[in-house]
Parts: structure tokens; C-alpha cells; sequence
């Protein structure tokens, strides 16, 4: 075999595997953004309820002003917020809080219990809150596979050179955390 | 002559065999209605050919046979024992296990999830990967594949994951295999007496799965 067989034979193995990290990069992004387009149908959902909540609440314990002013604070801001996954965090993150307080109002005003409507919101709002979870969990996995795919060489000089960036993780820490640690 | 004598001695020790199994067999099934009526169980002896989901297990080997299924009245959820055999010749072998047949309120995706082996371990440190998800401990010890890895990763919540590592759940050596509204649950062969504990232990899993698995995977 001649040397110029040899040297085609590996640049075309590298052309190859250039390729492939290429479209891998390609499918992690798309997963990224798929995954994104979940969560966000989910916390749409949830901006819905949130003012059926408080008319809910509103009825039985309209003494409670300030938690419902509260949740329709965070709802608004959490709303306006748009960009990255990094910057709807924090806001969806007090929106939670908020409408868990609000939901909590059923320990003190016993009537809301009674209220189907209520009710109704409340199991709406912890299944919506069980698939943003579901969907957040999914997503940030998603992250740090493409995360890693960008860090990692050789993959990370097929990632520069065509402007792959690292995505941001939404919610908890949990997942930046383990990539921190290597993993 | 003693050509004779040889195969007379070697059909008295195969009708010599063959009576114990037949004793044994005879004993285990009368061992088995016992407890079966005590438990309040229907009991099928079988042999009969494995269920009709198509789950992978089902498909691997030859001379596939269910034995002693075990139900209570009016659920579809079983235990039985099942059989099958791989390779040829000398180098046949018989594969016994116990699987719990057990019915989901949800449209699973076809996922397996397993103690992680020597080989896929060794894939892992090289980089290649199967599901995973947000425990390093569960990844380290459990190999999961499926079609759907949305539908995994929506399975393996916190608590379902905190479940299955912690001593207490008993699913260290389980295999199990989801595929639409079942789960199959693999052990080792165990015997009859273990096998009514072993189902109430597969059905309970339903209970550690997430609630949101019946919004997100309706039954069909």
C-alpha cells in the first residue's frame, strides 16, 4: 500500500468523523430545542390558570390581598419574561412558590375546599406542575449531552468552528452541578 | 449379552428419572394448589406458550413454556414461572426465570431497565451511552434502553429512582420490561412459595411511578 493510499484512507476516516460529530451536534440542539418547545407549552398552560386561580380564591378568602397581588406579580413578570432558559428560571421558579402559598390558602379558609371550581384549578395546576417537571427533567438532560458534546475534544473543535454554543439549564442546579463534577 | 444388560440398565435409570421428575412435578403442583386456595389464588399449571405481549423476552430462545401461573380472581396481573432454551447441542441451556405480569394505568414506551452488566459497563466507561438520567448512582448501576427516551426519563423520577436504588425496594437483580399498559418483571427461578410475596411486590411498583406518566402516555 502506498503512501498516498494511507493518507487518503485517513482523511477520509477524519472527513468521516467529522461529519458525524457535525450531525450529532446537530441532532443535541434539535433535542435542546424540542424539548424547550415542551416546557414552554407547559408553563403556558400554567400563566392560564393563574388568573382563574385567583378569581377562584378571590371568592372565599379575598382577605388574602397581598399573596394573591403576590402571585399576580410573579405571573405577570414570570409572563414577560422571555429569552433563555436561564433567564425564565428564576421567575417561573416564584411563580411556583406563589401559587403554591395561594394554594395553601385551603388549610386556613376551609370554604375553598368546598368550591369546586377550586378544587378543580387545584389538580389542574399539580398535574400541570408534575409535567413541567417531567418535561424540565428531559430537558436538562438533553442540556448537558449537548453540554458535554461542546466541551468534550474532539468534538469541541467541530462545535467552534460551526458556532455551536453550550445551552442553559432551566430549574434546578442539580444538573449543572454533576457536569461540574465531570460527570 | 451384555450389550442387553447395558440398555437394560440404562432404561431402568431413564424410567428411574423420569419417575422422580414425575414425582417431584406431582408434588410441586400439589404444593402449589395448596397455596394457590389458601392465598386465595386461581392457579393454571400449564405448560402453555408465553403471554401475547410482544416483550423482548418472550421472543429470545426456543421451547418457550409458562408454568404455574398464579392470579387472583378477577385481575389480569400474574406471576409465573417460564422457560426457555438457547444455544445447541452441548451447549444448549435451559433458562428458568419467575416474571410478574402486571398491568399499567399508562401507555408505556418499550423500555428496559436492568442491573448494569460487565459489558455494557465497560461500553459506559468508554463513553458509549444508554439513557440517562440525573442520578450518577443509578446510572452507574442500571442500564436503560428505550424507544422513547422522554417516556424513560419521565419514568425515572426522583422518587421512582430513590426506590429502586435503596435496598429495601428488592429490585437489585429484577429486570424489567415496560411495553404499552404492561410490565414484566424477571428473576431468577424462585419457588412457589416466594412467588404470591413476589407479586404483591411487582404490583406495588405501580405505586412508586409518577402520576404524571397517566396524563402524559394515556391508555389507548
Amino acid at each position: 500500500m502506498t503512501v498516498g493510499a494511507v493518507i487518503v484512507i485517513v482523511v477520509t476516516a477524519l472527513a468521516l468523523a467529522y461529519v458525524k460529530s457535525f450531525n450529532r451536534l446537530v441532532n443535541d440542539r434539535q433535542s435542546v430545542s424540542d424539548s424547550w418547545a415542551t416546557i414552554d407549552a407547559e408553563l403556558a398552560r400554567r400563566h392560564e390558570l393563574i388568573p382563574e386561580l385567583v378569581e377562584a380564591v378571590t371568592a372565599s378568602a379575598a382577605h388574602e390581598r397581598r399573596l394573591l397581588d403576590e402571585l399576580v406579580r410573579t405571573d405577570q413578570l414570570a409572563a414577560l419574561t422571555a429569552g433563555t432558559a436561564a433567564a425564565r428560571s428564576g421567575p417561573e421558579h416564584d411563580l411556583e412558590m406563589a401559587t403554591r402559598a395561594v394554594i395553601a390558602l385551603r388549610e386556613r379558609y376551609p370554604a375553598l375546599n368546598s368550591q369546586q371550581n377550586f378544587l378543580t384549578l387545584q389538580g389542574e395546576l399539580a398535574l400541570t406542575e408534575d409535567r413541567i417537571s417531567a418535561a424540565r427533567r428531559y430537558y436538562n438532560i438533553q442540556v448537558s449531552d449537548l453540554n458535554r458534546r461542546v466541551q468534550a475534544f474532539p468534538s469541541n473543535l467541530v462545535a467552534r468552528r460551526h458556532g455551536f454554543t453550550e445551552a442553559s439549564y432551566f430549574g434546578d442546579g442539580e444538573c449543572r452541578d454533576r457536569e461540574r463534577s465531570g460527570h | 449379552m451384555p450389550t442387553l444388560a447395558l440398555f437394560a440398565v440404562v432404561g431402568a435409570a431413564a424410567l428411574a428419572f423420569y419417575a422422580v421428575n414425575q414425582r417431584r412435578h406431582r408434588a410441586r403442583v400439589a404444593r402449589a394448589t395448596a397455596l394457590a386456595a389458601e392465598h386465595g389464588f386461581e392457579l393454571d399449571v400449564g405448560p402453555k406458550q408465553p403471554p401475547p405481549q410482544k416483550f423482548d423476552l418472550f421472543d429470545l430462545g426456543r421451547g418457550k413454556q409458562v408454568s404455574f401461573q398464579l392470579w387472583r380472581r378477577g385481575e389480569q396481573d400474574s406471576v409465573f414461572d417460564y422457560e426457555f432454551t438457547t444455544g445447541s447441542g452441548k451447549n444448549s441451556t435451559v433458562h428458568r426465570r419467575t416474571c410478574a405480569l402486571i398491568s399499567l394505568p399508562f401507555t408505556a414506551a418499550h423500555t428496559k431497565i436492568g442491573p448494569e452488566g460487565f459489558w455494557s459497563g465497560v461500553g459506559r466507561a468508554l463513553g458509549l451511552r444508554d439513557i440517562e438520567v440525573e442520578s450518577d448512582m443509578f446510572n452507574s448501576r442500571y442500564r436503560v434502553t428505550s424507544d422513547d427516551e422522554r417516556f424513560a426519563v419521565t419514568l425515572l423520577d426522583q422518587p421512582m429512582i430513590a426506590w429502586l436504588l435503596s435496598a429495601a425496594s428488592g429490585a437489585g437483580e429484577i429486570k424489567f420490561e415496560l411495553l404499552g399498559p404492561w410490565l414484566l418483571c424477571v428473576a431468577d427461578r424462585m419457588v412457589i412459595d416466594r412467588q404470591f410475596g413476589y407479586l404483591d411486590w411487582a404490583q406495588a411498583i405501580r405505586g412508586h411511578m409518577p402520576a404524571v406518566l397517566t396524563s402524559l402516555y394515556p391508555v389507548r
